[in-house]
């Protein structure tokens, strides 16, 4: 079986109808006709209705079967509405396409007050573009311009003048001087409505108020609403620095150097420098197989130490023991930060103990 | 001194491409003097880098990101675009290829090799954006670029190195935007991800819950919908596909989506969401005031976007922001300084990366010229699900309310050859002509390849087109780009094939 989605014989109008505000318009029901599921299909029965009379039903929900001379296709519901009316039963044949069926109306519609005559009426196949009636000739739908007599007096169009497809078949349709038209195009372009406006068959007026509420359209709406002032806007949270910390135990570097006129501070900042560097070098990326370091510590400038460090020696009863260390990382260097951290810390500590 | 050595160098690396290597050179200069600074090195920002040199002005562009392309390369259109891509080609294999006669036993996912394939693309694009600054001699700056006052940009570089001062006689903000968070949802990336975390998940989650069911709620939703989650939109409007999306475009994408085994629940608020463990716990409150509490593996906050000014020191010099966080300018780009101009998704209209490019453009052009073009009008919207939606121009809401009567002119698919033979019908062309002067005023498309289409339509809205026009062009057979012609012809006369 074959799904197939039919649009509502009315379903413009209704469509149009229901996004105007609210209460305004009122909403209508329609009648659903009997659909074309192919481009040459003119009549067809109705298997099953798959929804009661009076059942709501959700876009996408199957409505009915139909059947063709060639297959069983069921039909969906293009909108959210209810079945106000089923016109023709299960089992019925031969329905020529564009039949009224059935009358759909809209979620929460009072379906007492539907007067069902008059909207099956106004949708009478006639009326109805889905309904083409095969044994009527099309009629011809343009007034019999002769088009020899056209072509016998040919239009002056200045030379170096292009104009658009659809300007150039009115030009000598309707006979119009063009060197008279005005354009209201883009850059002054001259349009289809320009010719038609000049030739008298639309508002003479329209085609410029158009253009006006397009070039409107191709700017930037550059209307504002002031931020609100400064005390509103708190210190936005920065993105953190990681920070990384530890304890040193100097006991061992105290002990062994006791009494060779040694100075704590002197050597803590030698293996803090120590630690920089090594950390530095360690938290590189990788660098390219080309890269001459020789070169380049000529040419680049000396990397400046892009961290943070607090060194902090912590007394206990008048002699250090310990040693914090803190460093922060800026939070640029996202997962590198905690690495560069954690060499420091490593190394540093490896140099305090080395000493 | 500095510049001897670069020559050197630069000779020595002939047809090595060593971008590291290129961006710690160019830090050694202190000072710079230049013609335009960009920055921000996105779609907008490089764009308008690239013309400003090409126009022979001495540019360089900043970005702190570290990879050129912002958040469209890196974190949004392009990686999106993979995933899309691949995930529909699988689903095509596992639930499509056998009726077209083509068996394919144990199509199955190996993650790894999914996501990689949406890195190697990433990192193809990047690169050649690096390549081009090269090629155009536009310096670039992995750093963080902020103002010092209105001529002065300082760098921080991203490596550590010393921090970069230029001077500039014209400045372009192109920082873009951020996801927009959700008031009390915290945002780990992991499991409650914004734009950015859910294009690299670690696996393939049993379940997706996606706030906001806007574009890029509607594509990730896809993604993952095609790899078997099951995806949840909930969405506090009663449509679905945004604020410009025609309604009758927006209801066929909702019955699509829907029978593609998405889920939807319509105006629907989020009160808040949670994590627990491996588990988002989301509490939903619908229309009628009725609580339920969602779950699922991860939950994608997809609410918008907003303004990125972040450490650019618009304070510093000034630069006022508006209420929505916009860096406020006039109709050339500039700021309350005439040479520090803004564009993209930083300041005012839809932020796209191609409206942000067509900016940029314009920028450079009035710094040289004096003279830029954007035509706001003509600027295509595309919703890259299957089938794709698109569209350019006015939708009927936007012409009733602008007063203007018009025709619609609509070809279905189901009627375009070339959509047969592809076994690919769904969808329709939908063409609003002026009832009276036939001026081409919106098309709208949801289609098979609809975001290629809908170039087609702005260069007809562009020139001012009357559907006539279109129609009287010769478009090629087999082609969906002949439903486009025929919804032409449906809009001012009739179409041949329906």
């Amino acid at each position: 079986m074959i799904r197939c989605v039919v649009p509502r014989s009315a379903g413009n109008a209704l469509q149009r109808a229901r996004f105007f505000g609210s209460g305004l318009v009122a909403r209508k029901a329609v009648a659903f006709d009997m659909p074309a599921m192919s481009p040459t299909m003119t009549e067809g029965g109705i298997v099953q209705w798959q929804v009661k009379q009076g059942d709501s039903y959700a876009a996408g929900d199957v409505l009915l079967e139909i059947e063709t001379d060639k297959a069983q296709i069921a039909v969906e519901a293009q909108d959210d509405g209810v079945m106000a009316k089923i016109l023709v039963q299960d089992g019925a044949k031969e329905i020529k396409v564009g039949t009224p069926i059935a009358v759909l109306a809209d979620p929460g519609d009072d379906i007492a007050s539907i007067d069902f005559d008059s909207v099956v009426s106004s949708a009478e196949p006639a009326t109805n573009t889905t309904s083409e009636q095969p044994e009527k000739p099309v009629q011809p739908t343009s007034s019999p311009e002769p088009e020899p007599a056209a072509r016998s007096t040919p239009v002056e169009v200045p030379e170096n003048m292009v104009l658009l497809p659809s300007v150039y078949r009115l030009v000598h349709q309707l006979e119009v001087d063009i060197s008279k038209i005005k354009g209201t195009g883009p850059e002054g372009r001259i349009l289809k409505g320009d010719v038609l406006a000049a030739a008298g068959k639309i508002s003479s007026s329209w085609p410029a108020e158009e253009a006006k509420i397009i070039e409107k359209r191709t700017h930037l709406d550059l209307s504002y609403e002031p931020a609100p002032k400064k005390e509103a806007t708190k210190p936005k949270e920065l993105p953190k620095p990681v920070i990384t910390q530890t304890i040193i135990d100097l006991a061992a570097l105290l002990e062994f150097s006791v009494d060779q006129g040694f100075n704590l501070d002197q050597t803590i900042s030698k293996a803090s420098r120590l630690a920089t560097r090594d950390a530095l070098l360690a938290s590189k990326p990788k660098p390219s197989v080309l890269r001459d370091r020789i070169f380049d510590s000529l040419t680049a400038p000396k990397p400046a130490v892009p961290f943070d460090v607090t060194l902090k020696v912590l007394k206990k009863k008048a002699s250090p023991k310990a040693l914090q260390a803190m460093v922060s990382v800026p939070p640029q260097f996202l997962n590198r930060g905690q690495k560069m951290g954690d060499i420091y810390l490593d190394r540093l500590a490896f140099y305090l103990n080395a000493k | 001194m500095y510049r001897l050595a670069t020559k050197t160098q630069l000779k020595r690396t002939v047809g090595v491409v060593r971008p590291a290597m290129f961006a710690m050179r160019s830090m050694a200069t202190a000072n710079q003097d230049l013609d335009v600074v960009v920055i921000g090195a996105g779609p907008g920002g490089y764009v308008a880098a690239i013309k400003a040199a090409q126009l022979g002005l001495k540019t360089a562009c900043i970005d702190k990101r570290g990879p050129p392309g912002g958040t469209c390369l890196n974190v949004g259109c392009i990686p999106s675009k993979a995933l899309l891509n691949n995930s529909h080609i699988y689903h095509t294999i596992k639930e499509d290829t056998k009726n077209r006669g083509i068996e394919v036993s144990d199509a199955k996912i190996n993650f790894g090799q999914f996501m990689k394939s949406k890195e190697d693309a990433v990192n193809g694009l990047t690169g050649g954006v690096r390549m081009l600054f090269k090629k155009n001699k536009v310096d670039y700056y992995e750093g963080s670029g902020s103002f010092v006052n209105e001529n002065t940009i300082e760098v921080d570089m991203n490596d550590g190195s010393d921090k970069v001062t230029l001077n500039a006689k014209n400045v372009i903000i192109a920082t873009g935007s951020e996801p927009t968070t959700f008031p009390g949802i915290e945002i780990d990336e992991e499991r409650i991800v914004t734009s950015t975390g859910i294009l690299s998940l670690k696996e393939i989650p049993k379940s997706l819950t996606i706030i906001g069911g806007g574009i890029i709620g509607l594509e990730m939703g896809s993604v993952w919908a095609r790899l078997g989650t099951k995806v949840t939109v909930v969405e506090f409007m009663p449509s679905i596909g945004g604020a410009g999306m025609d309604a009758e475009l927006s209801k066929t994408a909702l019955k699509i989506l829907k029978k593609q085994g998405m889920n939807f629940q319509l105006q629907t608020k989020v009160m808040g969401a949670k994590r627990d463990g491996d588990i988002v716990k989301i509490d939903v409150e619908d229309a009628k005031g009725n609580k339920s509490e969602l779950e699922s593996e991860v939950l994608l906050v997809a609410v918008g976007r907003r303004p990125y000014t972040e450490g650019l020191g618009l304070d510093k010099v000034g630069i006022e922001t508006d209420k929505k966080g916009r860096v406020v300018m006039d109709s050339e780009y500039r700021t309350k300084y005439p040479h520090v101009r803004v564009i993209g998704d930083v300041t005012f209209g839809p932020m796209l990366a191609h409206k942000a490019e067509d900016e940029g453009i314009a920028a450079a052009e009035y710094i040289k010229n004096g003279y830029g073009h954007v035509n706001y009008n003509v600027i295509p919207s595309v919703m890259y699900t299957h089938p794709e939606f698109a569209w350019v121009g006015q939708n009927e809401q936007e012409l009733k309310d602008a007063g203007i009567k018009y025709n619609v002119g609509k070809f279905s698919f189901a009627a375009n050859s070339r959509a047969k033979t592809n076994l690919d019908t769904e969808g329709f062309v939908k063409v609003l002509a002026d009832k009276e002067t036939d001026r081409i005023l919106g098309v709208h498309i949801a289609g098979p390849n609809a975001g290629e289409m809908i170039g087609e339509a702005g260069l007809a809205l562009e020139y001012g087109a009357a559907a006539e026009d279109v129609a009287r062009t010769c478009h090629a057979h087999p082609t969906l780009s002949e439903a486009l012609k025929e919804a032409c012809l449906a809009a001012f006369d009739k179409p041949i094939n329906s």
